[in-house]
């Protein structure tokens, strides 16, 4: 499902001495199926972005193409179900949103509400608490029993359970240890080649940018100031700088190589990548040391 | 809710922004007691103009204090309606069965209305120039008199700022859990009364619950820095009190000595 932003400009509590812009005119297409990332400061207008994507919010001015539903200023709240089972939304420390009494019940109540009978639903429930890593001894445990990490799997698998074509994620792995951290971005990572599902993450991870974006959106400020591939957007370390952004470590520690001596040919992203290319330029000198 | 301005807090540099909290509190109850004092037009007349004066010295636009009467406006026609109905004296226009229309009705309809009006503009006024923060010192400094029955009145004083303080934390926090509630299929204000009930549910206890986080990180960092019930507290913020409050006093005075003379 590809989504469309054309001139989107949203304004925050508008007619109140507490407005504030949170978007100014943006306009980008999010192909149906791709990986993209958003990046940008604190307050720079991803969260809000986001949730034009979902209808949550409506623009200001300009309009919004989910689909074939188009969003505009003076589109009405009701009817926007269907468009939510489609464009599943995960917030920034989603186990907030836990409430039922049963982890199984609390992962069935999307699907529930989007009108799936409750067998189905439960059976959907169990499917996504097991790609989300948690086993048939947690389904009958209160999901305020579980841990930090747990429950955020568990909220992760809420929104699964809608089955959606788009998987929108807020800082998903913000708050967890490495390895579910890890756990999780792998996760995503198969859903989206394995199952064709559309991904949106916003991220203060570089490396994950790197490691699994295709596109690379990047927000200041409320206005969309770049977009392009990683390779690009990582390309001027100087324009990041300045934008109070950084590089993913395998290309700081690439950088620093080269100006310590290495000629590295180009400025690769991931760790792989990296160690590649020093491969390739040590292997031939160790040969060399061999004659 | 954004809408809503009950207790709604405009910051700003006016005279009345900058007066002394406590004077600000004591003059605003002093004068809804003033306004039951009023009993014909000439009062009113001066009181709405006193009303109206105070409003202009905030600087605020007049539109705030138009929606902080708006959610009261359907009690005040219910009142409204009560008093020209029920009321009986003077030339009757109109009756049937325990209803009528009479002309004692319709002037103390319209002197009801003018004092509810009249109260809760004052009354937004003082919530819209005072910070939530200057109204919980306020009512401690205010109290301080009780110390000597053994209130604690430092502990309610904080909890009251701390009540206050999470107004807004809380509200943010609701909204966020509506969101995504609603991004997993809910619809809040649509369906049947015990569907809307229901949909409160996955609000009020990710809220509940965070409420309870809140409060347990507040206890760990106030503890990690020292703070303790039984000793004595000082305060960062001093309210002053200045010449300002001292002229709003007797401006009030004045108000009450003009009232006393024209009114019936």
């Amino acid at each position: 499902m590809e989504i469309v932003l054309d001139h989107v400009s949203y304004t925050y509590q508008a007619g109140t001495p507490f407005a504030g812009d949170g978007l100014r005119d943006v306009s980008v297409t999010i192909p149906d199926g791709s990986y993209t990332a958003i990046i940008g400061q604190t307050g720079s207008g991803k969260s809000t972005l986001l949730q034009h994507l979902n209808a949550l919010l409506k623009p200001t001015t300009g309009t919004v193409r989910i689909g074939d539903r188009e969003i505009t200023p003076k589109t009405s709240n009701k009817n926007l179900k269907p468009l939510r089972a489609k464009v599943g939304l995960v917030f920034q420390f989603a186990e907030n949103q836990l409430f039922e009494e049963t982890v199984e019940k609390d992962v069935a109540f999307g699907p529930k509400n989007f009108g799936v009978p409750e067998k189905e639903a439960l059976a959907r429930a169990h499917r996504a608490l097991d790609l989300v890593g948690i086993g048939p001894e947690y389904y009958e445990n209160s999901p305020f029993d579980l841990s930090g990490g747990q429950m955020r799997r568990v909220a992760i698998a809420g929104v699964l359970a809608m089955t959606p074509e788009l998987l929108i994620l807020d800082e998903p792995t913000a708050g967890l240890d490495p390895k579910g951290r890890t756990e999780l971005m792998t996760l995503f990572e198969t859903l989206h080649r394995e199952q064709g599902i559309g991904i949106v993450l916003v991220t203060h991870q570089m490396e994950d940018v790197a490691n699994y974006a295709e596109f690379v959106l990047v927000m200041a400020d409320g206005h969309l100031i770049k977009q392009g591939p990683p390779a690009e957007i990582f390309s001027d370390p100087a324009w990041l700088a300045e934008h109070h952004l950084g590089l993913p470590r395998a290309a700081q520690f690439a950088r620093e190589l080269r100006a310590k001596g290495l000629p590295l040919p180009d400025i690769p992203l991931t760790e792989q990548a990296l160690a590649a290319e020093v491969l390739a330029i040590l292997r031939p000198r160790r040969e060399a040391d061999h004659e | 809710m954004n809408k809503l301005m009950i207790g709604r807090y405009l910051p700003g540099h006016s005279v009345v922004h900058q007066m002394d909290p406590r004077g600000k509190m004591v003059l605003t109850f002093y004068f809804i007691c003033i306004v039951f004092m009023a009993n014909n037009i000439w009062s009113y007349l001066v009181l709405g103009l006193f009303t109206l004066g105070a409003v202009l010295l905030t600087r605020l636009k007049l539109i705030y204090f138009w929606r902080g009467i708006q959610p009261a406006i359907i009690l005040i026609l219910f009142t409204l309606l009560i008093q020209v109905f029920f009321t009986r004296g003077g030339q009757i226009y109109w009756q049937w069965g325990p209803f009528a229309l009479s002309s004692a009705g319709v002037v103390n309809a319209w002197f009801i209305f003018f004092r509810l009006v009249i109260i809760i503009c004052m009354s937004t006024l003082l919530t819209l120039t005072t910070s939530p923060l200057d109204i919980s010192s306020a009512l401690s400094s205010l109290m301080t008199p009780l110390k000597w029955i053994r209130v604690p009145v430092d502990i309610i004083a904080l909890m009251l700022s701390i009540a206050l303080r999470f107004v807004p934390t809380l509200m943010d926090e609701t909204v966020r859990i509506m969101n995504a509630q609603r991004a997993r299929g809910v619809d809040f204000g649509s369906g049947s009364l015990l569907q809307q009930i229901k949909a409160i549910v996955p609000i009020l206890i990710p809220l509940f619950v965070s409420a309870m986080h809140h409060a347990e990180d507040l206890d760990d960092a106030m503890t990690a820095r020292g703070y303790r019930t039984d000793a004595p507290r000082t305060t960062y913020r001093i309210i002053q009190w200045h010449r300002r409050d001292t002229l709003s006093i007797i401006a009030f005075a004045a108000l009450t000595v003009v009232i006393f003379f024209v009114r019936a």
